[in-house]
């Protein structure tokens, strides 16, 4: 998890390059996700079934999504990649 | 030469039908809310091949929309959490009212006309008190709200008239939202979608829940086949890697009927149902899935999967005498057939979730 976090960081701010306000977002959005994973210090996520530890784990995932939304919903639009009006509209 | 009898009945044929009627609005197929290029929000009617009659902007995103029965006049709701309904004389483009629900709900983008086109009926969400709501309104007398009905459940999401009874169908979706936090879910370990039947005055004559294994699959949208049969449309909030129904028919009174469970293609729908739709001829029903890009159709009799259709960012669905229309989201209309697809009108405008027939 924290591999492909590192490395997909800097891919997402050369992607968001001209756009300072969302560099500074993905900056947060990782460095939130990254110290959850360290934290966490369970790279094949052994403890998803100990409920403490699973809160942990879904809140690590949280953070997860909200970069993968932060990508749909910020970064493809501002690359000219929207993804579709009603596949991203959930009703 | 006109005789006097006839010249008499003539004048009172007039004298009595004085009303505007769809005949009036170049009688369009479809309603659909749609996005146009520089971004704005509208209501257009189209023609069966998808040509665009004409269009009303809209102050916010749409979503549905409701024809009145007789009168030239559609209701374009806004999306959830959206709190506009307008009534749109059909023949100008022109506006008859904006309708906006009572503190403390908004609208969920779908509503009905009663069969005698006097009342309009419109989901709502009550969000403080987390109730599913039906509104009512006078559309004899300029759309005054007289009066509201519990839905039957959480999350009152699409609204059809029943064929086999008076009454309502609804899609109570059962996911709890709050416009405090958004589009956010509140209540996914405990949600439990029913379809609900209602008389006009609110009176619950049935009600179908899904069981228990499928309670994280939120019943969305309906169809309805002239005996009554209907069609629903789900979206599942479980293990995207589930293989989980989309769509399933129900007559009130017997038990639901999932379709394509068994069948992997389901998968392709990515746990989605955006739109349901009986064929022109009541043989088939159809789902779309924006977030699969496809259209799957399945025989009503013995459930089975027979055709997917590939369209990009495709939802709007609706009957048509060969079989369906369906419309996406990059503009484009498509008549579907046992053939395959074929390409109709293109807009450059992005149509909305819903394709409505008019006729």
């Amino acid at each position: 998890m924290l591999l492909s976090l590192n490395a997909l960081e800097p891919l997402a701010l050369a992607l968001a390059a001209p756009h300072a306000d969302l560099q500074t977002e993905f900056t947060a959005g990782f460095s939130k996700a990254r110290k959850k994973a360290e934290t966490l210090d369970d790279p094949v996520f052994a403890g998803a079934a100990d409920p403490a530890s699973r809160f942990r784990i879904e809140s690590l995932q949280q953070e997860i999504k909200d970069l993968r939304a932060l990508v749909a919903g910020e970064l493809g639009p501002a690359l000219g990649v929207e993804a579709g009006f009603n596949s991203l509209d959930g009703d | 030469m006109a005789s006097r009898r006839g010249f008499l009945a003539g004048l009172l044929a007039t004298g009595l039908a004085p009303q505007a009627s769809w005949a009036n609005a170049g009688s369009p197929a479809f309603l659909s809310a749609g996005k146009d290029a520089s971004g704005a929000f509208l209501l257009a009617g189209l023609t069966e091949d998808g040509g665009i009659l004409f269009s009303h902007p809209l102050p916010g995103r749409g979503h549905a929309a409701a024809a009145h029965p007789t009168r030239p006049e559609a209701v374009a709701l806004a999306r959830r959490p959206g709190r506009f309904a307008d009534v749109i004389d059909c023949r100008t483009g022109t506006a008859i009212a904006r309708l906006e629900p009572p503190a403390g709900h908004h609208f969920y983008g779908h509503g009905t006309f009663s069969p005698d086109g006097a009342r309009l009926f419109t989901t709502e969400n009550d969000y403080e008190n987390a109730r599913g709501i039906i509104g009512v309104w006078d559309a004899a007398d300029g759309y005054k709200r007289i009066g509201a009905f519990a839905s039957g459940g959480i999350g009152p999401h699409d609204m059809l008239l029943r064929r086999d009874a008076p009454g309502l169908v609804i899609a109570n979706g059962g996911i709890e939202t709050h416009p405090g936090s958004g589009r956010a879910k509140l209540n996914l370990p405990d949600m439990r979608p029913n379809l609900s039947y209602l008389g006009f005055d609110g009176t619950l004559q049935d009600q179908m829940e899904l069981p228990r294994r499928l309670h994280l699959n939120s019943i969305r949208h309906l169809a309805m086949r002239i005996d009554g049969t209907v069609g629903f449309a789900m979206q599942w909030q479980g293990d995207p890697g589930e293989q989980i129904p989309t769509a399933g028919l129900h007559l009130p009174g017997s038990p639901a009927r999932l379709l394509a469970e068994d069948d992997p293609r389901v998968l392709n729908m990515n746990g989605y149902g955006g739109s349901i739709a009986f064929s022109g001829d009541g043989t088939q029903i159809g789902v779309t899935s924006p977030r699969g890009g496809v259209l799957q159709v399945m025989d009503t009799v013995g459930g089975a999967l027979l055709n997917e259709h590939r369209m990009h960012d495709v939802c709007g669905l609706a009957a048509s005498p060969g079989g369906f229309t369906t419309s996406t989201g990059t503009g484009r209309l498509y008549a579907i057939s046992d053939a395959g697809q074929h390409p109709l009108h293109r807009s450059e405008l992005a149509w909305d979730n819903h394709l409505i027939r008019l006729r």
